[in-house]
């Protein structure tokens, strides 16, 4: 009989499509795997598809659900939780964990503190916020977890496509890509199947305490990132970069968060530690034909969603734009 | 229960240990643990010129080089001396090429901090060999009968400079170790520069490429190391000097572009235990390694830590577009304005090499035990002619 392995997955957002590719990883590794996924059954996004992988693997199930001890229980082998950002959340795998599971935590890198002088965050840099408290309370109650901190995270069925459809929308219909600051800030995207892969390698090793940043081997700038997309959609595209500081002082109620789905500035992590550990690469998106692979992907997708002849408001941009002119 | 999955199936049925494990990642299991991973910058009396002690190695017993002779060009001057060092703390017998201008116990071949006593006695382990390297002919007669298990090449610059030598290298199979650079790899939107990326044909570094390409086709042992910016003590590019001179005058520090460009900084001792641990290590045969810290830094950052270093505050940067500007032959900034860096993890993967001189530390000994050294003997450039022309046209009036 083969190991159980439970993931209890987030609803949506940026980490919500980490459950399906996850759980393919583990099931291609012979695992046997439960999925817990907060919320209803769709056929959207990610949740969509787990019908398909069921389908592929008799060993796969899915049950939908609440987070709890009855829900979590304490059979399993391993635990990924892909979904805790409080300790009520976390409380159920802490259970299992304290019955003998492996504990994996999906944490971010978000929240490393920003040092402007140096790049990538390292693991051991300073960090705070609630996926940080969620790690502190699976240590403090003597439970071992491994937990693990990406980026941005894109790739097939996800859940969050603000980070390629921001260029997507703008390239299909012939609008300027808006850049906040030089254009040359750097930032990571990994494709969700190298995240999985890191995931899933952990599994069995018998790690003990670990933090690991699971991001791409590289990051790159925003200008590089619109010149990729340009590929990917077979179409060139306008940059146009703007000083956010000074949209806050000329646009009313400016908020550069709804402007502009990335942090402004460089924000990237460095994935040597589990190069080292787990002998993990990032196989699909570790190098530029990697990653425009990846965008090509998307962007099927995105086409594929009709989301190319999906109305969108360009308001903001547009507030922006007259802004640079004057 | 059987897990069919794993190779250790006792992995799953262990319980977990309660742990009070600090939020620090296991580092590599040479690097003292109680050591952060993100320099701490502490303040600095910045009279307090401090003479380290020499750091011998920790993997000096871990990977001895005792009895094996090792061959080393350009081995006094910067990264040559401190892996002749190296080399030498690791037991081997090294051999120093050069022309015959310093010779073997001169006072500027001491590495910062070193005691006579291991100088002395690491000297009589090393022997010169004078010849011009640019000469085949004098290097055969030099070299004639002698036989290296190492050769380490720290100063070729184009494949004339190196190809007698890894001809040579090749018929006594020597594994020959070239000082290749990161100045190679072309220029990308992609970060950082990782072995294998295309490297620039048309690089001011092509000459290292022909050389690389040479030691491939040739069929030689082999390893080629690239690092980005080496910094330390003893450093004759003035990269640490510019910046150090503009923060001891207080001037504001101008840097070309937006100041967010990122840089590599490597430590030249960390460089030297590198390169002196690929020495005949199979694993490094054919191979390629970028070699750096870990942490890659912005330019406002380098002037900022430097800053720091010394014990100042907070510089005043300025920032300007260096193509304003015709600065004719001289050098108005160290780095090229560009995203610049390396990543290290190749060698910290698979070499017995690991980071010992973070920005912190590196920086504190090449304030401590050059620029404070040069300060005192009165050996500081202080050359702001490009300062002076940016601060101008920018303030409007003479500054400096």
């Amino acid at each position: 009989m083969s190991a159980k392995v439970l993931i209890v997955n987030t609803k949506g957002g940026g980490h919500g499509h980490i459950g399906l590719h996850l759980a393919r990883a583990l099931l291609e590794k012979g695992l046997t795997v439960d999925m817990l996924q907060v919320g209803a059954e769709t056929s959207k996004g990610p949740v969509g598809k787990y019908p398909q992988l069921a389908s592929e693997y008799p060993t796969f199930s899915v049950r939908y659900g609440d987070v709890t001890d009855e829900s979590v229980g304490t059979a399993y082998d391993a635990v990924y939780d892909n979904n805790a950002k409080s300790l009520e959340d976390i409380a159920p795998v802490i259970k299992a964990g304290k019955a003998g599971a492996e504990v994996f935590y999906v944490s971010s890198a978000g929240a490393y503190a920003y040092d402007g002088n140096v790049m990538p965050h390292l693991e051991g840099d300073a960090a705070k916020g609630a996926t940080i408290d969620v790690e502190n309370a699976i240590r403090d109650s003597g439970v071992s977890s491994i937990n693990f901190r990406p980026i941005y995270i894109i790739g097939s069925a996800s859940s969050k496509r603000e980070y390629t459809d921001y260029f997507f929308d703008r390239i299909v219909r012939g609008r300027p890509i808006l850049l906040p600051g030089t254009g040359s800030e750097l930032t990571s995207l990994t494709d969700v199947r190298d995240v999985a892969s890191m995931l899933a390698a952990a599994a069995g090793k018998g790690m003990k305490n670990e933090t690991l940043n699971v991001t791409n081997t590289r990051c790159i700038s925003f200008t590089g990132l619109v010149k990729l997309c340009e590929q990917a959609c077979g179409k060139e595209a306008e940059v146009v970069c703007y000083d956010p500081e000074r949209m806050k002082d000329k646009i009313d109620g400016f908020e550069l968060k709804k402007a502009f789905p990335f942090r402004p500035r460089h924000f990237f992590a460095d994935p040597g530690e589990a190069q080292r550990k787990l002998d993990w690469q990032a196989v699909y998106s570790g190098t530029t034909e990697g990653l425009l692979n990846t965008l090509k992907l998307c962007y099927e997708e995105y086409l594929q969603l009709r989301l190319d002849k999906t109305p969108v408001v360009f308001d903001l941009d547009d507030k922006i734009l007259e802004q640079v002119v004057s | 229960m059987s897990f069919l999955a794993f190779a250790t199936p006792a992995v799953f049925a262990s319980p977990s240990r309660s742990s009070s494990a600090s939020t620090f990642v296991n580092r590599h299991p040479l690097v003292s643990a109680h050591k952060s991973h993100r320099a701490h910058f502490p303040t600095v009396d910045a009279n307090k010129a401090v003479k380290t002690e020499t750091r011998i190695s920790i993997h000096a017993s871990a990977s001895s080089l005792a009895g094996k002779r090792i061959l080393v060009i350009g081995g006094t001057r910067f990264s040559g001396l401190y892996l002749v060092h190296e080399l030498a703390n690791r037991g081997a017998n090294v051999f120093i090429l050069n022309r015959g201008s310093k010779q073997i116990g001169d006072p500027s071949l001491k590495v910062p901090g070193e005691s006579d006593d291991h100088f002395a006695e690491r000297n009589s382990r090393t022997t010169s060999i004078i010849a011009d390297r640019t000469d085949p002919d004098a290097l055969n007669t030099a070299l004639q009968g002698q036989s290296f298990d190492i050769i380490y090449d720290n100063n070729g610059r184009k494949l004339s400079d190196s190809a007698a030598l890894i001809d040579m290298a090749n018929d006594m199979g020597a594994h020959f170790v070239y000082m290749s650079s990161a100045g190679v790899y072309l220029k990308s939107d992609v970060m950082p520069h990782i072995e294998g990326d295309p490297t620039d044909p048309n690089s001011r570094h092509k000459g290292k490429l022909d050389t690389e390409e040479y030691l491939r086709s040739s069929g030689v042992t082999h390893t080629s190391i690239r690092p980005t910016y080496i910094y330390g003590a003893l450093n004759y590019n003035p990269l640490e000097q510019w910046f150090f001179e503009r923060l001891e005058k207080g001037t504001p520090i101008c840097i070309p572009g937006h100041g967010a460009h990122l840089t590599g900084l490597g430590h030249v001792r960390d460089l030297a235990s590198a390169m002196a641990t690929c020495a005949q290590n199979p694993t490094a045969y054919g191979q390629v390694y970028n070699i750096q810290d870990r942490t890659a830094v912005t330019f406002d950052g380098v002037a900022r830590l430097f800053a720091k270093t010394m014990g100042k505050p907070e510089p005043e940067i300025i920032h300007y577009n260096p193509k304003d500007f015709d600065f004719g032959k001289k050098k108005a900034f160290p780095f090229r304005p560009q995203h610049f860096f390396c990543s290290p993890n190749k060698a910290l993967k698979e070499l017995d090499w690991s980071i010992e001189y973070d920005l912190a530390a590196g920086m504190l000994d090449t304030y401590q035990n050059d620029f404070l050294v040069k300060k005192q003997l009165g050996k500081l450039k202080n050359d702001f002619e490009t300062d002076e022309m940016i601060l101008n046209a920018i303030k409007g009036a003479s500054v400096v």
